[in-house]
């Protein structure tokens, strides 16, 4: 029997989580400093529209990928229990990201009508449809992945 | 689920470190095993059965609920 065949999910090497750590740590001001370059040699030239359009990307990005690569690579002493664990950290993840997202309106517009502010919905457009794709995507590769196996199992049926 | 590890690690004289390494798991897993914290792979419960030269059943016994 292989190890394969017993832990079939991928993930990058335990030294990604050092890059990872890195890239939290390093990613920031690496990109501060590149906006600097360019605003200094007059690649970007209207600042303010720049940042207005780049400003969530350059904060976003680097954390996103510091946090991508410390979550999909290896535990320093990998084990059935470590990928165990892991499974029921994404699904209580997942589970999370829903609910929160999904009440995020709901609990805005609780809270702007308690302060007084004006009512309005939060631009959660974005948030929605990437979360969409999320459960799609896991959804489809959980069924053709059943259906693949189901049919394997049932032509080897004896 | 109950199971009988410590027992027959006793048995072989065998640390859970030494088990762990035998068997190709950290001692956190055999110590989670050992306390029924973490129910193993058919595959990591027939390395341990071998290695004890038990079969799985002796190893790990359903308890009325299972």
């Amino acid at each position: 029997m292989t190890e394969e065949s017993a832990y079939p999910i991928q993930l990058l090497p335990y030294r990604y989580k050092k890059y990872g750590v890195w890239v939290l740590i390093a990613g920031l001001p690496v990109v501060g400093a590149l906006v600097y370059m360019l605003v200094k040699t007059g690649v970007v030239s209207d600042t303010r529209s720049f940042f207005d359009a780049w400003n969530e990307t350059m904060v976003y990005y680097p954390i996103i990928t510091g946090m991508a690569l410390l979550v999909f690579s290896k535990e320093k002493q990998e084990d059935e229990m470590v990928q165990h664990l892991r499974y029921k950290a994404f699904v209580s993840g997942v589970f999370f990201l829903v609910m929160a997202i999904l009440w995020l309106p709901v609990f805005s517009i609780i809270v702007a009508a308690v302060s007084g502010n004006s009512v309005k919905t939060p631009d959660v457009g974005g948030m929605l449809g990437a979360l969409l794709l999320l459960l799609l995507y896991t959804y489809i590769s959980f069924k053709y992945n059943l259906h693949r196996t189901r049919k394997a199992l049932d032509t080897d049926e004896e | 689920m109950k199971n009988s590890i410590k027992v027959e690690r006793a048995k072989k004289d065998l640390t859970q470190e030494q088990l762990a390494e035998i068997v190709g798991v950290t001692r956190q897993t055999i110590n989670a095993i050992e306390k029924n914290k973490y129910l193993p792979s058919t595959l990591l419960a027939l390395k341990m059965s071998a290695l004890f030269g038990v079969t799985v059943n002796e190893l790990f016994i359903l308890e009325e609920g299972d």
